[in-house]
């Protein structure tokens, strides 16, 4: 009896719309995450442990230019765009020769260099405190959208307009970097990540290839903070951690190495699973079930890796081929 | 020196560490010939072939394509400008199809560009030329009927076949053949000759390889470089070379493995 | 091209920076002695030499930590080409161990010894349970690299669960001082870190004249090579492991003695220094790490001196880029070719 009970308990947030709006906005927004390190691993096959920090140098100039200079929102997320690029190249202009694991050293060195001097740069970022009040043109567009929302028969509700900008923009950034991956363009970055000095020798710059999946990545990422920007009305350091990083591996580890619509799939599949794990009600404090969560996305990338490294979308003969 | 060289090598020097892999090598390849670079193991041929291709770089020297320098410029630069290798041990990219590993491969492609390649339209038609020069030269290596398996399932035979189709979408003026038939059946490699004989043939593409098979060197190369210990011991036609002792000491100093 | 320990993917490059100044190339050790004098010229002129002389003692202190856990590191890296991505849980296992024992009512000696011992049976444990068979499976290198990356996170938390994500007090004096040479150094800091040298000298003398150590070595250079030389590459894999684990613990516990206080983050905030020792050093050589060890912990300490002490850190990174664009190889690596 008492059994039951608490069943019903411990599951009721599947019932709740909240809860399915917030897996839907931060699937989203980590989906996106996500296919910039779809585009560098499972595409290119460059390891970049470094996309947290991306996202994190997008966003805080999105947020400085807005917050500080009083610039307007869409010019501050173009320059985002703008920095998050640059970043890109300056970080792989000397790493990307590298091997593979020194690149990943690399790039995991540059995110954490820009988490510290964020947290550092008090005057600039706002520091551990964070940086706040960029979201007037969002709010606008968000009781707009509820105004819409109304028109078609649906009651305002707390992030929905967030989730249906989010969808948007996630599904067509999708589409458009499947797109790009199948073109001529992306076919060289396939020939790149199976056999580099087969396309060196096939006239290919790839060097050059590296460097734009990169950048591409990046902006992807500063897109991707945009989205948690707004969602969180607020950026701080300790936001862009590395375990973001960590959460689009396991994405793109779980939909396949190579398949978008994987990433479309493993975003959601991930978040629901670690938002899950914050809503049930566990006789444990706070910081222990938060470990808990971590441990899982440990172990569930763990297990990817040895039991199912195509993952849900992979082909396993694909798999097989690669290094042959 | 000679009027008629395609490619030069000028006195060309790479040492790793203390040892010199390739020492003040200088030898001519003239257009439209056969030219085998042949010696014992540890000759230093295949530093000297990584070094003229620019995935070694060399120390000293200078390389000359049609009387332009091509020494130490990356490898994507000499193929793009028809100096073009293959690899021994063949670089078939095995999780594409033969026939996009052939794509990869046209040397002019606008849809390779990441501001174009979103646009479809704009590099549809490139594509589908390439395609067809493709699909020819597929079926002229026997591989038409492979264009769309994984380039992975192929045998090593129609795999050296393939690396060798692949080299010709870039239209080479010269071709660098990197062991074009070890681990080669007899059949096969009768098939691969006639391949390259018939493309100085047809196309007057100059071709320098390495090759281990003195009796293919002697009855097929138009001139033999010799090399032995980082040096060009001989050069000349192959009766010329089969007559010089140096290297027949030069061979008989080592034990060579016969395939 | 062949596999190499060399990081770059094509034939050994003056890296963009080191274009013009070859001579650093040539002559690394030379060149770095020129710019860490220079270095200690301008910061003892500007900040003051007492100063100077402290924070190099400082910085010595902590290459010491460092350096223990670089050699792990670069160990497991020249014999099985893992770059183990969960190296730094080791040393925080190590430093909970060290605590779990206290509770006890051990004596600290006691401790740390079990502390140590622990973290080199879990290294062991994880060898036999996870990367051989992995090995045998033959998985790829993105594979190895998230196995490593996913075994941190569990292997952080797991500790972060058990013993509660909140600061925890290491069991020793961290207030006594000591005056050596007019300079102060903690008590307990002075004895952890003779204790470290004394490991540090042991594991170089022990690699350069123990068979063990040499056969290590050789396996460091190439497996295939050891493999048809008849070394059990099996054994000396695993006491590798031993030899990675246990000074990895001995880092955590060097480390957490002094500080005072232990939290489950403490090996992911070493992680990444260690990771630059390593690179600095040159990845596969246990002196190099050693030596890297040492000069990322002046460097971090030294930086002090003129920027905020929160970012030193950062310095520490920022010498691990420095290093990858002057001389990737770091200072002992060796150049490698491929010959036929």
């Amino acid at each position: 009896m008492t059994g039951a009970a608490l069943l019903g308990v411990t599951f009721e947030f599947l019932t709740n719309q909240d809860f399915w709006i917030n897996v839907g906005v931060l699937a989203t927004t980590y989906g996106v995450f996500a296919l910039g390190i779809q585009l560098n691993i499972g595409t290119t096959g460059i390891f970049n442990f470094g996309q947290a920090g991306f996202m994190a140098v997008g966003s805080y100039t999105m947020g400085i230019l807005v917050v500080k200079s009083g610039a307007s929102f869409w010019l501050a997320v173009l320059a985002g765009l703008g920095t998050a690029a640059a970043a890109a190249i300056l970080v792989g202009l000397p790493s990307l020769r590298l091997r593979a694991d020194y690149f990943a050293i690399s790039t995991l060195a540059f995110s954490e260099i820009v988490r510290y001097t964020a947290d550092n740069w008090d005057g600039l970022t706002g520091g551990n405190l964070g940086l706040f009040g960029y979201t007037d043109t969002w709010n606008d567009l968000s009781a707009r959208i509820d105004g819409w929302l109304g028109h078609l028969g649906i009651a305002p509700r707390f992030l929905l307009p967030l989730l249906v900008v989010n969808l948007a923009i996630f599904l067509v950034l999708a589409a458009f970097v499947a797109l790009l991956v199948r073109s001529p363009w992306g076919r060289v970055l396939n020939a790149i990540r199976e056999d580099e000095d087969a396309a060196r020798a096939l006239g290919k710059n790839t060097f050059a290839y590296k460097l734009q999946s990169l950048s591409l990545a990046a902006a992807l990422a500063a897109i991707a903070g945009y989205m948690l920007a707004i969602n969180i009305s607020i950026l701080s350091p300790q936001t862009f951690d590395p375990i973001l990083t960590a959460y689009g591996f396991v994405i793109v580890i779980l939909g396949g190495l190579g398949s978008y619509l994987g990433v479309i799939v493993g975003s959601f599949f991930l978040i629901f699973m670690l938002e899950a794990t914050r809503y049930i009600d566990l006789p444990l404090s706070d910081e222990r079930v938060a470990a808990v969560r971590f441990m899982i996305v440990g172990a569930v990338l763990m297990l990817l890796v040895v039991f199912r490294p195509q993952g849900l979308f992979g082909k396993k003969e694909e798999l097989a081929l690669r290094g042959r | 020196m000679a009027a008629d060289a395609l490619l030069s090598v000028r006195n060309v020097s790479k040492r790793f560490g203390a040892i010199p892999a390739v020492d003040d090598v200088t030898f001519d390849v003239a257009e439209g010939s056969i030219t085998a670079l042949i010696g014992p193991n540890g000759a230093g041929k295949s530093t000297l072939f990584n070094v003229v291709t620019g995935f070694v770089r060399g120390d000293s020297g200078e390389v000359l394509l049609d009387g332009q320098s091509v020494f130490r410029r990356p490898p994507h630069t000499l193929a793009r400008r028809g100096l073009v290798r293959t690899f021994q041990l063949t670089k078939a990219l095995s999780v594409m199809s033969v026939l996009d590993n052939m794509l990869l491969a046209s040397p002019r492609n606008r849809g390779e560009r990441l501001g174009l390649a979103a646009l479809r339209p704009l590099w549809r038609g490139e594509e589908r030329r390439a395609r067809e020069r493709a699909r020819e030269l597929l079926q002229v290596f026997g591989l038409a009927t492979k264009a769309n398996d994984y380039a992975g399932t192929l045998s090593g035979g129609q795999r050296k076949l393939l690396e060798l189709a692949r080299a010709l979408m870039l239209e080479p003026r010269v071709l660098l053949l990197d062991e074009p038939l070890a681990g080669v059946n007899r059949t096969l490699g009768r098939s691969l000759l006639e391949h390259i004989e018939g493309l100085r043939a047809e196309r007057r593409t100059t071709i320098l390889l390495v090759e281990h098979d003195l009796d293919v060197v002697m009855r097929h190369s138009d001139a033999i470089v010799v090399m032995a210990q980082g040096r060009v011991v001989a050069s000349g036609t192959p009766a010329e070379v089969r007559r010089d002792e140096r290297v027949i000491s030069a061979y008989l100093g080592t034990v060579t493995t016969d395939e | 091209m062949s596999e190499s320990t060399y990081p770059l993917d094509t034939d050994p490059r003056p890296g963009p920076l080191a274009a013009g100044v070859s001579v650093v190339r040539r002559h690394p050790l030379a060149a770095l002695g020129v710019v860490v004098a220079l270095v200690a010229l301008w910061l003892g002129l500007r900040e003051g030499w007492h100063e100077l002389a402290q924070s190099t003692l400082n910085g010595i202190v902590a290459g010491n930590y460092f350096a223990l856990g670089a050699v792990g590191l670069t160990l497991i890296f020249g014999v099985l080409r893992l770059v183990n991505f969960a190296h730094g849980e080791f040393l925080t296992f190590g430093a909970y161990m060290l605590i779990a024992a206290n509770a006890l009512d051990l004596p600290l000696v006691v401790s740390a010894l079990i502390g140590v011992v622990a973290t080199a049976g879990l290294a062991l444990s994880l060898e036999v349970v996870l990367w051989r068979p992995v090995r045998r499976k033959r998985v790829g290198e993105l594979q190895l690299l998230l196995l490593a990356l996913g075994l941190a996170y569990v292997m952080r938390y797991t500790i972060a669960f058990v013993a509660g994500p909140e600061d925890r007090a290491s069991g020793a004096d961290v207030t006594a001082g000591v005056t050596v040479f007019g300079l102060r150094i903690g008590r307990t800091e002075l004895i952890v870190t003779l204790v470290g040298i004394a490991a540090i000298v042991l594991v170089a003398l022990g690699l350069r004249y123990t068979s063990l150590g040499r056969q290590m070595r050789a396996l460091s250079d190439s497996i295939e090579l050891s493999e048809t030389t008849g070394i059990d590459t099996d054994r000396i894999v695993l006491v590798t492991w031993l030899i990675s684990g246990g000074l990895a613990g001995l880092a955590g516990i060097i480390y957490a003695l002094p500080a005072g206080t232990v939290n489950p983050q403490l090996g992911f905030t070493l992680i990444l220094s260690i990771f630059a020792a390593v690179v600095v050093g040159g990845i596969g050589n246990a002196y190099g790490a050693l030596a890297g060890g040492i000069l990322i912990g002046v460097a971090q300490e030294w930086s002090t001196l003129v920027i905020d002490p929160s970012m030193k850190v950062a310095v520490g990174f920022a010498v691990l880029i420095l290093v990858l664009l002057v001389r990737p190889q770091g200072l002992f690596g060796r150049a490698r070719s491929v010959e036929r």
